[in-house]
This record gives C-alpha cells, sequence and structure tokens, in this order.
C-alpha cells in the first residue's frame, strides 16, 4: 500500500495543476486597429486624435520612451461637410485639429487613410441647439462654512419630431490661492492656481433618471435607489418627448468658496482658499455619442465589479476601424450659488 | 355562457349510454402508485393512463363487456374481464416481474407515439439512478440535462436552459409545489434527493393548460407515497454526504409515512482540522464549515378508495459559516462569526376524490418559501486605562419570497373520446426585498438598533384553465385549452389568455405526425449577479415599468415507436421571447432588489433548432441518445437599453451542436453499469481583442479594453465521459450495493472560466507586454464511492 500512496498522491497533483491551460485565440485578432477619437463641441475647432490599438492577446516590445498607445501622424485625414471638402488641418504627431467648427445642423463626413490598412470613415450630424430656460438657483440653508443644499432648476424643451439625447454637466472654474508665511524668515509665499473640472451633482428625478440608462444607482448610499450620482447626466428624451420638463439638480461639495488655515506651532501658517464659479452646461448630443459615453462611464465601473458583471461594450460608430465621432450642441449658463 | 349549458345538455345522453371503468393503480408490494400506467380495454382498443396520483377513469361507449389489460413498465401485466352493466371501479395492484421479458411488458404500453402530448419527456426514476454523477450523488436536474433541447449551463451546475430559455424560465413542482431555488452549493447538486423521487416529467413546449407561470419548462416532480405494506428503508455513505431513507405503513393499507432525509458532512470532517490549526495560534472556539441537507416528507392517508389525503414536506437549507475567538489574555479577546443560510421550505395538503367514475377532484393547499439570510457579528472586550470596555456590532441581510396557493384540479372523462381537465389556481406572493438589520453596542457612545427596507410587496396570481384531450377521430387527437392569468402587483393588472394546443396524426399504428402551439406568460423575475446560480439569487415581481416575459412556441415532429421497444423522435421547434432581461453593461446585483428596475434593459429572443431522441426504457440495455441541433438570439434594442449596440448577439448558451449519450447495463439483480457521454458544442463568451486610449477627458494615460461584438468569443467544444458501477447483493436483512463512479473518465479539461493572464518584463531599454487567454477546469477525473443498504 505504501508504495501506491506517493504515485497516486504525485499522479493527484499533477491532474490538479494540469486543470489550467492556454486556449489559442485567432490570429485576425492579434492585429492592430485605426483608434480614432473625435468629440467635438460646436464653437470650437474639431480635433482628431489618432492612434493604433493594442491587441489584448499577443506579445508586444515598447522601448523607453514611446507611449503604450502608438500615436498615427502619417494619416491623410479629410473632413467634409453638408457634401464639401474642408481644407486645412493642423497635425501634431496624433492629433488633427480642422480650423473647421461644429455648427448645428451640419453634416459631417470623416475620412481617414493609414498607410497599411483600410481607410476609416465616420459621420455625424451635429444636433440642433437645445431648448433651455427658467435657469434658476434655489439656495438652501448653510450647513457649514461653504456647504448648502442648493438646487439648480432648468426647463428642457424636447422636440417631438426625433429621438433625441441630452448630456447635463455642472462645470466648476475654481481658483486656489495658496499663502505660507513664515515668521523667522517674515517671509509671505502666494500662488494661484486656475483649474476646470466636472463637479457631482445628483438627480432624484425619476421621469428623467428612468430614461439615463447606467449607473443611477450611488454605490455607496443603497438608500438613493433612483438617484443619479455623478458627473455627467445622459438621457433620452423617451419620457419627455414633445413636451418642456423641468429637471432639478442638486451639487455636491462647496458652493462658493472655502478658505482654511493650517498651523504648525506657532511661527508658520498656511492659508488656502479656493473660490469658484458654476456653469450649467446642457448639450444635445447624438445617438451615437450618448451610447458611447455610456458605455465609457460603465467602465469605470466595470473595472471595480468586472467578475460579477456583463463586459462592457466601449460603443463605435467608425465603420473600418474603433472610435467615436460626434458633437456636442452646447449651452452653458453662468450659475449665481451664492446670495 | 348558453351555448355552454347546450352543450352540457347535448351531452348528457351520451353519457347516459356509456359505462366508466375507474380506479387506482398500485404496486403490489408496496402499495405504491403508479403514475403513467396504460389502462386498456383489449376488447375495443380503447385506453388510457394514470393521472399523477395513479388513478385512471376510461369510458366506454357500446359495449357490454371489456378485457381490461393494465400494464407499466417492470411489472407484469394485470387482466381482467369486465361485464360492462354500468360504472365500475377496477383497482388493479400490479406484480413486478422479476425477470423483464420485453414483449411481456411492453405488449400494451402507450408509447409517446400514440399520445396527443409532444415536447415531453418522462424519464424512469431507475434510470436517472443509474446515470453516472458527480461525487456519486443522484441528481435528477444532471440527468435532465442529458436529454435533447436541455442544456446545462457553465461545468458541473444543476442549472438547465431549455430550448433557449433562461435559468429562470423553468417552473420545478416537488408534487406541485413551485421551489424557487432548486441549488446546493451554488449549483453543484440540486435539492431533489433522488430516494425520494417516484416520478420526473420535463415538459419543453406544447404546454398542457394545467401548467403556467414560466415561459420555458416545467418539470414535474412526484415523491414516493410511501410502502402501504411494511416498513423499509435504506442508507447510503457517499464521499460527500450520507442519506437515510425510511417509509412504511401508520396504519396497514390506510396510513403511510415516507421520509428522506441527506445531509452533506463536510463540516463534520474539517471541523477538528480548523480547530487544531487555530488553536496553535492562540484563537480559540474556532470554527468554519459549509453544510446542507434535504428532508423529503410525505403523509398518506387512505379514507376510502375514492379518496385520498397526502400532506407534503420539503425543507432544504445550505449553510456556510466562519467564526472565532481569539484571546489575548484572560481579560481581553476578541471576536468574530459570519454566517450565510439559505433555502427552500415547501408544504402542502391534497385531497384527492372521486366524485364520479367520471369525475376526479384534487384540491390542494401550499405554502413554499425560499429565503437567504447573511449574518456577520464581532464582539471585542479591551481593557483601556483600567477599564474593560465592550464593543459588539451585528449586521443582517435577508431577503425572500412567500408563497400561498390554493387551487383546485379536475380530471373529467364524460366520453370516450374526451379527457378533459379544468382548475383554478389562486397564489398570494410575498416578496421580501433586502432587509438590513444593524446592532451595534458600544461603550459611551449611544447604541444602534435599526432595521432598513422593511417593506414587502404583496401581488396576487390567479388561472383559470381548461384542456381537453379529445380524439376527433381514430387517427386525430388534439389536446386543446387555455389559461386565463392575471397578476395583480401594486395597484397594477397583468392579464393574459393563454392558448394552448398539441395534436397528434396517427400515419400508421407506430408512427405519428405532432404539431403543437403554446403562449405562456410570466410574471416574477429572477435578479441574478453572474452565470452561475447564487444564494443571492433574488426573485421580484413584474412592475409598472418591467412587462411580463412572454413565449410563443411552436412545435412539430415525428414519433416512432419500433417495435415497442425503442421510442424515436425528431422534433423542430421555434421559440419567441418577449421582455426578457439583461442586466445592462457594468450594473451588478447583490442581493437587493433597490433600485433594480435601472439595472436591467429588456429585450427579445428566439430560439429554434431540431431535436433528434432514440430511448430505450426497457431490457437489459435502457437509456437514450439525444441530440440537438439549435441556435439561441438575443436582440435588445430599446432606446436607452441597448446591449451591442442594439444588434442581434447569440445568448450565452447557444450551442449549436448537443448530443448525449446515456446507457445502462442490467442484466440481473446483482449488477448494474452506467455510461454517458456528452459533447456539445462550447459557451459563447464575451472578450475584449483590443485594448485602447481611454477617453477620461483631458487624460490620455488610461488604457480601456474595447469588446467588439457581445458573445463574440466561442469556447472549446465540451465533452466528458462518465462511468458506473453497482455491485449488489442480497444479506440476512436486506441489500447492501456498492457504488463506484467516475467522473470525467478520460480527463477532459473542459472550461470553467477564461481570464487573460498578462506579463510585463522590463529589459531596461524597454518593455515587452505579453497576454495569453486562459480557461480553468474544475473537475478533472474524479472517482467516488458509496455504499448503501437496503432493507
Amino acid at each position: 500500500m505504501r508504495h501506491c500512496i506517493f504515485p497516486t498522491l504525485a499522479a493527484l497533483v499533477m491532474l490538479l495543476a494540469a486543470c489550467e491551460k492556454q486556449i489559442d485565440i485567432d490570429v485576425d485578432a492579434r492585429q492592430p486597429e485605426v483608434v480614432v477619437r473625435a468629440l467635438g463641441e460646436t464653437g470650437e475647432p474639431l480635433a482628431v486624435r489618432l492612434t493604433y490599438s493594442r491587441p489584448v492577446f499577443g506579445t508586444f516590445y515598447v522601448p523607453n520612451g514611446e507611449g503604450y498607445f502608438k500615436e498615427i501622424a502619417d494619416a491623410t485625414v479629410s473632413l467634409s461637410v453638408d457634401g464639401s471638402p474642408h481644407s486645412g488641418v493642423n497635425v501634431d504627431g496624433g492629433n488633427y485639429t480642422f480650423a473647421y467648427q461644429p455648427q448645428a445642423g451640419d453634416h459631417l463626413v470623416l475620412s481617414v487613410a493609414v498607410p497599411g490598412h483600410k481607410t476609416v470613415t465616420a459621420e455625424a450630424v451635429v444636433p440642433q441647439i437645445p431648448a433651455v430656460s427658467g435657469i434658476g438657483v434655489s439656495h438652501g440653508t448653510d450647513q457649514e462654512r461653504g456647504i448648502r443644499n442648493n438646487t439648480i432648476a432648468f426647463t428642457l424643451a424636447d422636440p417631438a419630431s426625433s429621438t433625441d439625447y441630452y448630456s447635463v454637466r455642472l462645470r466648476c472654474h475654481e481658483t486656489s490661492i495658496y499663502t505660507k508665511y513664515d515668521a523667522d524668515s517674515n517671509i509671505v509665499w502666494t500662488d494661484t492656481t486656475r483649474n476646470e473640472y466636472y463637479c457631482d451633482f445628483k438627480c432624484t428625478d425619476y421621469t428623467v433618471i428612468s430614461s439615463t440608462g447606467i449607473d443611477v444607482i450611488d454605490p455607496e448610499d443603497p438608500d438613493a435607489a433612483n438617484t443619479y450620482v455623478g458627473d455627467e447626466m445622459l438621457f433620452s428624451d423617451a419620457n419627455i418627448n414633445g413636451n418642456q420638463h423641468q429637471f432639478k439638480l442638486e451639487p455636491y461639495g462647496y458652493y462658493e468658496y472655502e478658505d482654511y488655515d493650517n498651523y504648525y506651532g506657532y511661527d508658520t501658517i498656511e492659508r488656502y482658499m479656493n473660490s469658484r464659479d458654476y456653469y450649467l452646461e446642457v448639450s444635445a448630443i447624438s445617438r451615437d455619442t450618448y451610447m458611447y459615453l455610456q458605455s465609457v462611464d460603465a467602465y469605470d465601473y466595470d473595472e471595480v465589479l468586472a467578475l460579477f458583471s456583463e463586459p462592457v461594450q466601449i460603443h463605435s460608430n467608425v465603420s473600418g476601424g474603433i472610435g467615436i465621432f460626434g458633437i456636442r450642441t452646447k449651452v452653458s449658463f453662468k450659475l449665481q450659488l451664492n446670495d | 355562457m348558453k351555448k355552454a349549458i347546450t352543450i352540457l345538455l347535448l351531452l348528457l345522453p351520451l353519457c347516459a349510454t356509456a359505462q366508466t371503468l375507474s380506479g387506482t393503480v398500485t404496486d403490489r408490494a408496496t402499495g405504491e402508485t403508479l403514475i403513467g400506467a396504460t389502462v386498456l380495454d383489449a376488447t375495443t382498443g380503447k385506453g388510457t393512463v394514470t393521472n399523477a396520483h395513479g388513478r385512471y377513469s376510461l369510458t366506454l361507449k357500446g359495449s357490454t363487456s371489456a378485457h381490461l389489460r393494465v400494464s407499466f413498465v417492470g411489472y407484469k401485466v394485470f387482466e381482467r374481464d369486465i361485464t360492462l352493466d354500468g360504472d365500475h371501479t377496477v383497482n388493479a395492484q400490479l406484480e413486478a416481474a422479476l425477470v423483464l421479458k420485453e414483449v411481456e411488458v411492453t405488449a400494451d404500453r402507450i408509447s409517446r407515439t400514440k399520445v396527443s402530448q409532444m415536447s415531453a419527456i418522462e424519464v424512469p426514476v431507475e434510470q436517472i439512478k443509474l446515470v453516472p454523477v458527480i461525487f456519486g450523488e443522484t441528481d435528477v436536474l444532471k440527468a435532465i440535462q442529458l436529454l435533447p433541447g436541455v442544456q446545462s449551463g457553465t461545468e458541473g451546475m444543476s442549472g438547465i436552459y431549455v430550448r433557449g430559455g433562461g435559468p429562470d424560465q423553468n417552473l420545478f413542482l416537488l408534487d406541485g409545489i413551485p421551489l424557487y431555488n432548486v441549488n446546493h452549493l451554488g449549483g453543484f447538486f440540486s435539492a431533489f434527493n433522488g430516494d425520494a423521487i417516484k416520478n420526473v416529467t420535463l415538459y419543453k413546449g406544447s404546454f398542457p393548460s394545467h401548467f403556467a407561470g414560466r415561459i420555458s419548462s416545467v418539470l414535474d416532480i412526484t415523491t414516493n407515497n410511501g410502502n402501504d405494506k411494511e416498513w423499509h428503508g435504506s442508507g447510503s455513505v457517499g464521499l460527500i454526504s450520507a442519506k437515510v431513507n425510511v417509509e412504511g405503513p401508520i396504519v396497514k393499507e390506510q396510513t403511510t409515512l415516507s421520509l428522506s432525509l441527506r445531509r452533506t458532512y463536510g463540516d463534520l470532517l474539517i471541523m477538528p482540522l480548523v480547530k487544531a490549526a487555530t488553536l496553535s495560534e492562540g484563537i480559540r472556539g474556532a470554527s468554519a464549515g459549509y453544510y446542507f441537507y434535504d428532508l423529503n416528507g410525505k403523509l398518506t392517508h387512505r379514507f376510502s378508495d375514492r379518496s385520498r389525503l397526502y400532506a407534503t414536506w420539503y425543507s432544504g437549507d445550505d449553510a456556510a459559516y466562519i467564526g472565532f475567538n481569539e484571546t489575548e489574555n484572560p481579560l481581553e479577546h476578541y471576536g468574530m462569526k459570519f454566517g450565510y443560510n439559505w433555502g427552500n421550505l415547501a408544504t402542502a395538503v391534497r385531497w384527492n376524490y372521486e366524485l364520479t367514475p367520471k369525475l376526479f377532484m384534487n384540491l390542494t393547499g401550499s405554502f413554499t418559501r425560499y429565503r437567504q439570510k447573511l449574518g456577520i457579528g464581532i464582539e471585542e472586550e479591551t481593557l483601556e486605562y483600567g477599564t474593560l470596555v465592550s464593543n459588539e456590532a451585528e449586521l443582517s441581510v435577508r431577503s425572500g419570497i412567500a408563497d400561498v396557493t390554493v387551487r383546485a384540479d379536475f380530471d373529467y372523462s364524460p366520453l370516450p373520446e374526451h379527457a378533459i381537465k379544468f382548475g383554478a389556481t389562486a397564489v398570494n406572493h410575498h416578496f421580501t426585498p433586502q432587509v438590513q438589520g444593524t446592532h451595534i453596542t458600544v461603550t459611551g457612545i449611544q447604541p444602534v438598533d435599526t432595521t432598513y427596507g422593511e417593506q414587502s410587496i404583496n401581488a396576487q396570481e390567479m388561472n383559470l384553465y381548461f384542456g381537453d384531450d379529445w380524439s376527433i377521430a381514430e387517427p386525430l387527437k388534439v389536446n386543446i385549452g387555455a389559461v386565463l392569468s392575471g397578476f395583480l402587483v401594486e395597484g397594477r393588472f397583468y392579464p393574459s389568455v393563454q392558448p394552448r394546443l398539441s395534436s397528434r396524426l396517427l400515419l400508421s399504428d407506430d408512427l405519428s405526425f405532432k404539431a403543437g402551439y403554446s403562449y405562456m406568460t410570466q410574471y416574477l423575475h429572477l435578479l441574478s449577479t453572474s452565470n452561475i446560480s447564487l444564494p443571492t439569487d433574488l426573485w421580484v415581481p413584474v412592475t409598472a415599468r418591467i412587462e411580463p416575459m412572454n413565449s410563443h412556441q411552436v412545435a412539430a415532429g415525428i414519433f416512432y415507436d419500433w417495435r415497442s421497444l425503442l421510442d424515436i423522435s425528431v422534433e423542430g421547434y421555434y421559440k419567441w421571447m418577449n421582455n426578457l432581461l439583461e442586466y445592462k453593461p457594468g450594473s451588478t446585483f447583490f442581493g437587493s432588489s433597490e433600485g433594480w428596475e435601472n439595472m436591467v434593459c429588456m429585450g427579445r429572443g428566439w430560439a429554434y433548432g431540431v431535436e433528434f431522441l432514440v430511448q430505450k426504457s426497457v431490457g437489459d440495455i435502457t437509456g437514450w441518445i439525444g441530440y440537438t441541433w439549435s441556435r439561441t438570439m438575443r436582440q435588445f434594442d430599446r432606446p436607452g437599453e441597448e446591449l451591442n449596440g442594439g444588434r442581434v448577439f447569440p445568448a450565452k448558451y447557444d450551442r449549436i451542436h448537443d448530443l448525449s449519450i446515456t446507457l445502462q447495463y442490467k442484466p440481473d439483480n446483482t449488477f448494474d453499469a452506467g455510461v454517458t457521454w456528452v459533447y456539445s458544442t462550447g459557451n459563447t463568451a464575451t472578450i475584449a481583442m483590443q485594448e485602447v486610449e481611454m477617453d477620461a477627458g483631458q487624460y490620455w494615460s488610461e488604457q480601456m479594453r474595447v469588446v467588439d461584438e457581445r458573445n463574440n468569443f466561442r469556447l472549446p467544444a465540451y465533452h466528458r465521459m462518465d462511468v458506473s458501477v453497482n455491485f449488489h447483493k442480497q444479506k440476512k436483512h436486506g441489500v447492501r450495493t456498492w457504488s463506484i463512479s467516475v467522473y470525467n473518465l478520460y480527463n477532459r479539461q473542459n472550461p470553467f472560466i477564461i481570464y487573460p493572464r498578462s506579463v510585463q518584463r522590463d529589459d531596461g531599454h524597454g518593455t515587452t507586454y505579453s497576454t495569453v487567454l486562459m480557461q480553468r477546469s474544475l473537475f478533472p477525473i474524479m472517482p467516488s464511492i458509496s455504499y448503501i443498504y437496503k432493507f
């Protein structure tokens, strides 16, 4: 019996170790593709970024100093607007910038010819300007210095003739002033920085959020069911088609400014003072843009719980390659969040 | 209404000239009722089969005598001459045949060729017990997976996918009681203890009108009533579980009891190891383990030949737990406990009563419940500045569903050409979404004792059904019926009219053509996080936004009975499914029904295929060969709810080819053996093939993996062979059996999960990136042995 134990155990270990093996992948899936990223806005020069994708499966070498993704600098990029070719593209590595600034109603065709690849094409129609009115701020009570439950309201009039998609964002322009005083040296340093970002807000309007699609639940607050929390609310007009609807948003965080001091002993004081301006941005977007932004948003979330969720497909409207070509038709309003 | 009364009045005279033979067919030795036994009048050739209670009613017209032959596979034929001078009750007690000669036991049987029902397969329990399975655990669902039109999910799982439907679209009935979670250990074992089961029938389409509530299949399981003559039992010990089964008369031939218990004992075996391993670390009171058990009970009381009462009980639970107490010094300690329990409780009381020889009634009251509970607790006692501080925190989460059902079913045979079923069902569903309890006691802080989300949802479901198995002419028979159904939830009422049709055209005595149509509606959805069955899966009702699922299915086929030995069939089907649910990409669910409507999208699906089946139920060698060619597709293109960009994509379990060969050999009562070989096209999977720069505003340093099409990758083909042998020996007080089985005989490495594996190597001048796709198999060759003793 003793002579049997070790061979049996060895065989068992070999069997269990053999439970993992490599699966062959189709060779076609190992070729890089042309990636187009052209998500523009009305009133701004149209920028197109071109890179090669990296096949997930396979082996490749990236020399020091080169990016993980290779920029495509030798492409021929052409744009036609309502059937007329548009010239004048500025090339900087993989970035191609046209002088053309999209206007509502324009029909755009983008064509990208990369040596060794088939021509990549994409089409987009610049959406009509969203009809936004009645912007107002309802000031809540101060909870602590600089924090207040404000409510931003606006009315959107949706046209009845088509299926429309929208994006709502809250842009923040932040100015930070940093001051440091050292009593020993009697020196005062002052530095001012400016930063722009989209800040989080929430929306509990079920009429709207039921068509937002993704990420309407605050994962950290299970009681906040049917609440959108994020920095870009994407929705279709499924529930408001042809009607006017008033939206109410509640921004998170400081509404106006914050300042605080740090004391190091008795001789050094640091002071931070951040002041903010807010802008409401409502954009009409195409279905492709809507689906692309939705999928990118979902992808962020998927990174955390990928094991328990279906993989996210990044939407693409680029024929012959991967990527997005779309324009936001944006209207922007400065908000008065302080009294 | 007037028309119906007129028709009934017209039928009455016809009834008056017909005589009805009725009764119960039982096993002579045990008194167990026999389901599906053939009852035939050899004089006229008219026949029927016994119902789920072993009852039959055979109405004959224009005859003065009958020669009754009652047969059932494995039993000697029961024969009796009867003078038809009125209605007669003839109870047939069949004697088991010691030596089975195929001709004897099959001469009279009503084969699948002759019945009007199609898309239904009955698998003898004895065959199920001979199907080799993993760890030697007899498993009904694993046997069902081997039938054509039925696909298994992931390796080793008990979930079934019938004709392109999802795992939540199957109605599992245990003695008529629906069970909501039929899995143990994440789906590796089903909740059905083979020792407690008498009959198993799977309906894949052309559903009889007395079934409703799911859109893809009905698995109707009947448990043993128990021996009414003398006490018998069995006990078995296998690799992971032990089973005990006892049955016998409380009052001879009047009141019987059948009890079956199965429990895994892995937790008991590892407990000393856990204690030993943790004690050396100063941790006392450590415990960790997992077990499940099933308890089936059935009490049957016979008031008379016409009246019987059944009380059925099933409870099955899984429990996973871990806990410890760590002692720093005699005064200080730290303890933690975690427990997760989930399971079913189902109980029913049924009363059968033969109102007249032509009219049989079954009244049922039942309760079924599935619930899960997770609890985490910590406690500590520490010394802080000489003062003993005690802290305690407990968190519990529970959810579930409970149904109370009342049901009345009637079998009515007014004329030889008609076998009518009608009845009504009322169900109250009580849904408990996630309920959280928090209890915190910390020295110096106000205690917290709170419960969140305790609101529940009640919904009412009503069904009225009618069906007639009608012999229009000698070769033509139809089973036509309808279900009128309604579901009331939160003030909203969903009505549904569900027509059912199944027809048979006898082309010759052993060859028939059948066609059928059925429309099914389902008012419940299963919220599930992943592709394996987790206890966190939760049933929720339809809502104002989430509409009921429904399916239309048409099927047609040729059925051939070869010499009463082989049932051969070819069936084609096409099924449309609407309002299917899928999780939105990136959405996850962990046992909470809060806000779930926003995490799902609705779409449609369709499935089509051809199924071949050759089944042999009698003789030394039995078994079946099943092959299915099928496709299953999905499309989710509603605005805001698109999957795959709104394009059509194959379902996860879209397997084009599916072949299973199951053979059993039983030459005598001392030895039997079984072999199973399965082959199927690999599952689909969604794999990202390209990486691109991530769109993260002004930042370009991130990367994003891009999927071009959903379910774009086909896993390697699945195939496996299992074998089993059983050696039986008569002992002084009973029969002992050694059962040896080998799962995955040739050690095929079938994929359980697939995942990319990346390696990054820096040589100082640059970096080499390498990624390959890996698969992990779950079960290599798995031998098992078990010991069974029957007395």
